[in-house]
Formats: C-alpha cells, sequence, structure tokens
C-alpha cells in the first residue's frame, strides 16, 4: 500500500530461503508500480528445489531505494 | 501525610445550586496583571482557532494544501508536515495520552491553570461576558436589569447582546466546518449561498453548542458538567500553587477604618476588609476566602481583585495569591513558605511526559510512507511438483 501522494514503483525480493520467486503475469520481476494513496495486489511463488522449512522475509524497494519494506512469512513443505 | 483541609465539595455544590437558582453568577469586571495575561491568552487562542484552517503547507500535488485538515471522506489527518492513515491512530491515542499527562502534571504543579486560562469554556465564556458588559454595563447594572421591566431600551440591549453572541457562535461553528473540508473553497461556496444541508446542520449543531455553553451553562459547565472537577478530589495537591486566601493575613476581616485604629493601637488587625470584591469578580460565584475549593478554576481574577483593594489601603499585595496550600497551614504557624516543585509526584509525571514524546516522535520517525504484507495460501500451504520441487504461493 502506497500512503504517498505520488506513485511510486516498487521492485520486490525474497530471502531467507534458497528458491525461485515468480510473480504472475511479471515473469521479468519488474518494479510493481503503486498508485499514490493506492495499493496493489500481486500473486507471488516460489518454487525451491532442495525445500525446507524456513523464515522468509519479502522485501519491497522503491525506486528511490529510501523506502524499504518488509514482511515475514514462512517457507513450508507440506 | 496529614490533610488538614476540609474540602466538601457536595457543600459547595448544594451552595452553588442554590445560588443558582436564586441568582445567576454575575462576575464583575477587574483589571490587573492577571486580567491582562487572560486578555492576551484569549487573543492568541482565539486567533489560532480561527485563522489556522486558512494555513496552508505544501505536500505536493494530489494531496491538500490545508496546514491542519481532517478529511474524514478519505480516512486521513493532517497535521503540517505530519500525514495519519487510520492504521496510523495510535500515534493521534499516544498524543491524547501525553496531553493527559500533561495536564494532571500542570495541575500537580498549579491547580486548574488550563481551566482558568486556555480552555474553550473559559475563553468563549469570557468573550461572551465581554460583549454581554460592553452592551448592559458592569455587574451593577446586570444585576438591576435582573427585576427590570421590559422597556425599549432594555429590549433592545437584550436584541443586540443575542444576536452578538449569535454571530459569534455561527462564526464559531462555522470555522470548526473549515477543518473538515477545503476552508478557501468553503469559504468561496459560502459566498455564493451555495451550503448543503449537511454542512448547515453541522454549523447550527456547533453553533447552538457555543452559543448555549458560553452564553448561559457558562461556570455550570466547569462545575457540574466537566469531569475535571470531579477528578480534583483524587488528584488535588496541597503543594500545588492554587489560588487561596492567606487567611493568617486576612482575619479577622474588619473595615479598613476598624482596622486603622486597631493598628494605631497596636493591636492586631486583618488586611480583609471584607468588601466582597473577591466574590463578586469570580466567573464561578466562590469565596475563596472559605477554603480551597474543587470548582475554582484557579483564573486569579480575584487575586486582581484584592491586589487592586491592598493597593488602594495601602497594604501588601497577595491577600489572596497563588500559593500552595501547604504554604498557607505553615503561614498559620508562623513558618516561612516552602516550594517544593520537584517531588515524587511532578518528577515521575515529567518523566512520563518525557517518555510519552520519545516514543511518540520514535514511532513517528519509523513511520514509513508504504506498507507490505503477505499472505500465505492457507489450501494448500505447499504444493509438490513432478520434479520433486515444493512450491508455496502467497498473495503480496
Ligand atoms: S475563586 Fe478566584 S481563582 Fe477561583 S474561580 Fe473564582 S476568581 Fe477564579
Ligand atoms: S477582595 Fe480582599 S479585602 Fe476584599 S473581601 Fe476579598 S479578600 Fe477581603
Amino acid at each position: 500500500m502506497n500512503k504517498s501522494s505520488a506513485t511510486h514503483a516498487y521492485t520486490l525480493s525474497v530471502s531467507g530461503v534458497d528458491a525461485k520467486m515468480a510473480i504472475i503475469g511479471n515473469e521479468s520481476l519488474a518494479p510493481i508500480e503503486v498508485p499514490a494513496e493506492g495499493s496493489e495486489a500481486v500473486r507471488v511463488t516460489l518454487t525451491a528445489m532442495s525445500p525446507r522449512e524456513a523464515e522468509l522475509v519479502f522485501t519491497a524497494r522503491d525506486e528511490s531505494g529510501t523506502t524499504i519494506l518488509s514482511a515475514k512469512d514462512r517457507f513450508v513443505e507440506r | 501525610m496529614a490533610l488538614t483541609i476540609e474540602i466538601n465539595h457536595a457543600k459547595t455544590r448544594a451552595k452553588a445550586a442554590a445560588a443558582g437558582s436564586a441568582q445567576p453568577v454575575v462576575p464583575q469586571a477587574v483589571k490587573g496583571r492577571i486580567r491582562r495575561l487572560k486578555w492576551i491568552i484569549l487573543l492568541l487562542t482565539l486567533s489560532i482557532y480561527y485563522v489556522t484552517p486558512f494555513l496552508r503547507w505544501d505536500r505536493g500535488p494530489n494531496a491538500p494544501d490545508q496546514a491542519l485538515l481532517l478529511d474524514f471522506v478519505h480516512g486521513r489527518l493532517y497535521f503540517f508536515f505530519a500525514e495519519i492513515w487510520p492504521q496510523d491512530l495510535y500515534l493521534v491515542t499516544g498524543l491524547l495520552v501525553l496531553a493527559s499527562t500533561i495536564l494532571i502534571l500542570t495541575n500537580a504543579l498549579a491547580g486548574r491553570l488550563w481551566c482558568g486560562f486556555a480552555c474553550p469554556q473559559t475563553v468563549w465564556s469570557d468573550l461572551f461576558l465581554l460583549v454581554e458588559r460592553l452592551i448592559e454595563g458592569d455587574r451593577r447594572q446586570r444585576l438591576k436589569n435582573l427585576d427590570a421591566p421590559l422597556d425599549a431600551k432594555r429590549a433592545m440591549q437584550i436584541v443586540a447582546k443575542h444576536s452578538a453572541w449569535l454571530l459569534i457562535s455561527l462564526a464559531t461553528g462555522g470555522t470548526l466546518i473549515f477543518y473538515f473540508t477545503d476552508a478557501p473553497e468553503l469559504l468561496r461556496s459560502f459566498a455564493r449561498g451555495d451550503v448543503s444541508a449537511n454542512m448547515l446542520g453541522w454549523i447550527v449543531a456547533f453553533a447552538g453548542t457555543t452559543y448555549g455553553l458560553a452564553g448561559f451553562a457558562r461556570e455550570q459547565v466547569c462545575t457540574f458538567m466537566c469531569p475535571w472537577p470531579r477528578l480534583q478530589g483524587a488528584i488535588w495537591d496541597p503543594e500545588a500553587f492554587t489560588v487561596n486566601y492567606r487567611d493568617y493575613r486576612g482575619e479577622q476581616r474588619t473595615s479598613a477604618k476598624k482596622a486603622a485604629e486597631l493598628r494605631l493601637q497596636g493591636k492586631p488587625a486583618g488586611d480583609c476588609v471584607d468588601c466582597n470584591q473577591c466574590v463578586t469578580v469570580c466567573p464561578i460565584g466562590i469565596d475563596i476566602r472559605e477554603g480551597p475549593n474543587f470548582a475554582c478554576i484557579n483564573c486569579g481574577l480575584c487575586v486582581d481583585a484584592c491586589d487592586s483593594v491592598m493597593s488602594k489601603l495601602g497594604r501588601p499585595r497577595g491577600l489572596i495569591d497563588y500559593e500552595g496550600w501547604n504554604n498557607i497551614e505553615r503561614g498559620r504557624r508562623a513558618e516561612p513558605p516552602v516550594f517544593r516543585l520537584v517531588r515524587p509526584k511532578t518528577v515521575g509525571l515529567t518523566a512520563a511526559c518525557l517518555v510519552l514524546t520519545a516514543a511518540i516522535v520514535l514511532s513517528f520517525m519509523t513511520k514509513t510512507s508504504a506498507t507490505l504484507s503477505v499472505q500465505h495460501d492457507r489450501d494448500p500451504l505447499a504444493v509438490r511438483l513432478s520434479d520433486g520441487s515444493v512450491r508455496n504461493a502467497s498473495n503480496s
């Protein structure tokens, strides 16, 4: 959710797990544009070849790199 | 600590209620340093209230440029550089807790100082009283008016007073609306006569509240409606600088002439000449000589009234003064006053204010202009693919 009065583009990344991240409809993982005072939802998959349970952190950086947002999740095997 | 003071609030309430039914409180005008300070604070607070909605603050494109705006439609609170979203409301809660703590600290230092000087009820009541005095005269004339027949002059006075009160009330109610929408734009709509029924309803409600509370309820609000005097029983502090009568200096009361004669004979005489000036100027209708009173708003007008009487009589000022009740008791025992600003209660409250301020500033500084949340798929939590890999999916 972008609470500022200008449109921003955020680059999504993940850490904490050895997995390939894909954003449905955005294969190149291009920055996601979020309009001013608006929100954007994306569907993300993480595929791990040698799966193991792990705490992971999603990070979204705006174009200037000054706003760094993070949210925690957990990778599960089943 | 032995609390030697008797504060019989029930008695005070009963007396005030009885007095209220018999005769309204008709305060007399007073001049003095505290009255001057109150006028300055009145001007300052009213100016802040009426001007603030018109202050601008550039937030860039697509954002309102009103410095203080409560935008309920979009769920935003703008305060100069700060922009509060509904999920940031904990900051507003923090500010309200901080304001309450500061109020309790002020009470520990100087009693109901807020009530006497800066509370909107006091400020608007003072303004309405000023209008009343300008149109109907000072206390003596207004008391006469209570039983006067309704002739043309009296009818004109009543119409003029209520018209002026209504104008102030409408300006007050109208200004409050400006805080919720773009003020200059709304003012232009007013000029075009383009006011919605909803808007008009709110203006009438706010104007009616101002008219009723400042024009009629006045001291009743400060004594009976407001919770603050109710709480005084729990937070009243005998070390606080509250307005008190130095009875050890004032008693036995006697006339100025008699007192002068007694002093000539080398006999003791109290400084109080029982002129009742301190009572007639009191906006609450209290006789502070009876002892501390929870209904007293610490406005200090009785201090000014008595000081001017003392000056005229050539006696030292300060018979009524901002003085801790403990010092009044020390005075009775002919002991010197002790000023204890630093004591566990004030230190604790100051520390609480500092911690709260630091927490609010820190929360504000670390607040980001965006949020990210992740909802992991619930069913299934994970999918095993044909190549043995495992896929997790989520919505971000
Ligand atoms: S007693 Fe004095 S300080 Fe208290 S409300 Fe009356 S005038 Fe003000
Ligand atoms: S104004 Fe002073 S002198 Fe007059 S009655 Fe009050 S305390 Fe006594």
